[in-house]
């Protein structure tokens, strides 16, 4: 399966998908004008993962920021992931700075509602 | 009792397509230089001058901006500490308003160079340039006194000026250069567009209303990338800017999604923001215009939410982050989020604005928390 790798631009985020490597992350800013495009092609690269995923998927959020619009899109990323929980050994890894109430409060919430293990990782800084 | 927000609709509603306005008070450094001059960048590159003309209006920005920079005089608590930064466009012109504290000392000297560029004409100006540029090795203040020289050089016009004393050792130095881009052509009978005392009248409103920004124009993303660029780079990251820099997305791509347009305004979305800075909170202000048959819903929706408690806002959110429409104009989150991160209700209020139109205005408080 091709990686899919997206470079980050100021109201973008940084996508590296890697199935051969076990590289899932997502990072930096994510607040496009037009979120469903941006993430139509990183959503397709899941669907296509979830038909043959690896034993074990770890998924890196590192966003600095998110939208509500990408928001939306990125709950339907968390989804997909939650469909194949039988077949692989799926953790979210999601990273917040200390400061950030407000990331550290959606991590939190989308660890109840999204059925897959989450790791809350408070850092000074978000590296990439 | 709080102040009512038609007076954003009194501001705004002069507008015309391609008009610009932004105002900023407070602390000049050189990455808030460099953020607005990528704000106006932005906006020179959309206005249909010519590439000549555009690197003239910028150059002449960049000089003024750091003329702040090279100036500014600074003093313990002084209401008049921070320096304004107008960039206005109106029709055919262009105007680069400045004002900054400096000390008294200098005053005679800076007057003297004022003077003297203004008798100047175009030969003698380029003289002058000519001379100081050899100089400048040796003098300190000579880069500066060169940007003032290049302004009036470029810009074709004097440079208007006044000097306005504040205390026994400071004054407060307000500069205002115009570009006409028509060359003096159009038919405008040489009008002022924006005066020395329009720049004072701003900054005493700026001063007393403790606004920090205004940004009335074109609402696009890029704007807002700028807006937000010149947010983070006049505050250190805390926990109030990270909440500030929520609100104003949502806020902000509000109105580039949703804000209806006058006819004939095609790609360009006409909008306002504010902010304002008190001791304990900021406020950020937005109007847009929308479409009247669209206001019933408008409302109807910020009521409801503004009518939920912090359980009621999460269960709201949550449904509609299931909810699989994708809608990308609208996710309906938008007013959700800002409530949630801001802990504030969402002030609002509509105007009739005529032509099938009325004109959305929103407040939103955001507490300081660190």
């Amino acid at each position: 399966m091709e990686p899919f790798v997206k470079e980050p631009t100021v109201d973008t985020p940084e996508v590296h998908l890697d199935a051969l490597t076990g590289t899932f992350l997502l990072a930096r800013m994510s607040l496009p004008e037009d979120a469903v495009e941006f993430y139509s092609p990183v959503l397709a690269w899941f669907a296509d993962y979830c038909k043959a995923p690896n034993p074990k998927t770890v998924l890196e959020m590192k966003l600095e920021y998110f939208n509500t619009a990408s928001s939306k899109q990125l709950i339907q990323i968390l989804l997909l992931l939650q469909s194949i929980k039988d077949k692989s050994d799926i953790t979210i890894n999601w990273y917040y700075k200390e400061i950030d109430e407000d990331m550290q409060g959606l991590g939190e919430e989308y660890s109840q509602i999204i059925n897959l293990p989450f790791n809350l990782i408070p850092v000074a800084k978000l590296e990439k | 009792m709080e102040q009512s927000l038609d007076f954003i609709y009194d501001h705004f509603r002069d507008i015309e397509k391609d008009d610009l306005e932004y105002v900023y008070r407070g602390e000049v450094t050189a990455l808030l230089v460099m953020n607005i001059l990528e704000l106006a960048k932005t906006n020179l590159a959309k206005a249909d001058d010519t590439r000549k003309m555009r690197s003239r209006i910028y150059y002449i920005m960049g000089e003024g901006l750091q003329n702040i920079t090279a100036h500014q005089a600074v003093v313990g608590d002084s209401a008049d500490n921070s320096a304004i930064v107008v960039i206005y466009k109106k029709r055919h012109k262009y105007i680069i308003a400045t004002g900054n504290l400096m000390n008294r000392d200098s005053e005679a000297a800076l007057r003297e160079k004022l003077e003297t560029i203004n008798h100047l004409d175009a030969d003698g100006l380029k003289e002058l340039s000519r001379e100081t540029r050899t100089l400048m090795g040796f003098t300190p203040e000579g880069g500066a006194s060169l940007g003032l020289i290049e302004m009036a050089k470029r810009s074709g016009n004097k440079l208007d000026y006044l000097i306005k004393p504040v205390d026994e050792a400071h004054s407060y130095f307000y500069l205002t250069t115009e570009i006409d881009t028509s060359g003096g052509q159009a038919n405008d009978d040489g009008k002022e567009v924006y005066s020395i005392q329009d720049l004072i009248d701003v900054h005493e409103n700026f001063n007393q209303n403790s606004y920090t920004l205004s940004f009335k124009g074109d609402f696009d993303q890029e704007n807002l990338l700028s807006l937000l660029s010149i947010l983070k780079s006049g505050m250190s990251e805390t926990k109030t800017r990270i909440k500030l820099y929520g609100v104003m997305v949502e806020l902000l791509q509000n109105i580039v999604k949703h804000a209806d347009n006058k006819e004939g305004y095609t790609g360009w979305k006409a909008g306002v923001f504010y902010i304002k800075e008190h001791a304990d909170r900021f406020s950020l202000l937005a109007g847009n215009y929308v479409a009247k048959e669209k206001s019933a819903a408008l409302s109807a929706r910020i009521e409801r939410i503004d009518s939920m408690d912090s359980a009621g806002l999460s269960k709201e959110y949550n449904k509609i982050l299931f909810n699989l429409n994708n809608d990308p104009v609208s996710t309906g989150l938008g007013f959700i989020d800002i409530r949630r991160k801001s802990g504030s209700k969402i002030e609002y209020s509509l105007v009739d604005a005529g032509e099938g139109r009325d004109f959305f205005m929103a407040k939103v408080d955001v507490m300081k928390v660190d």
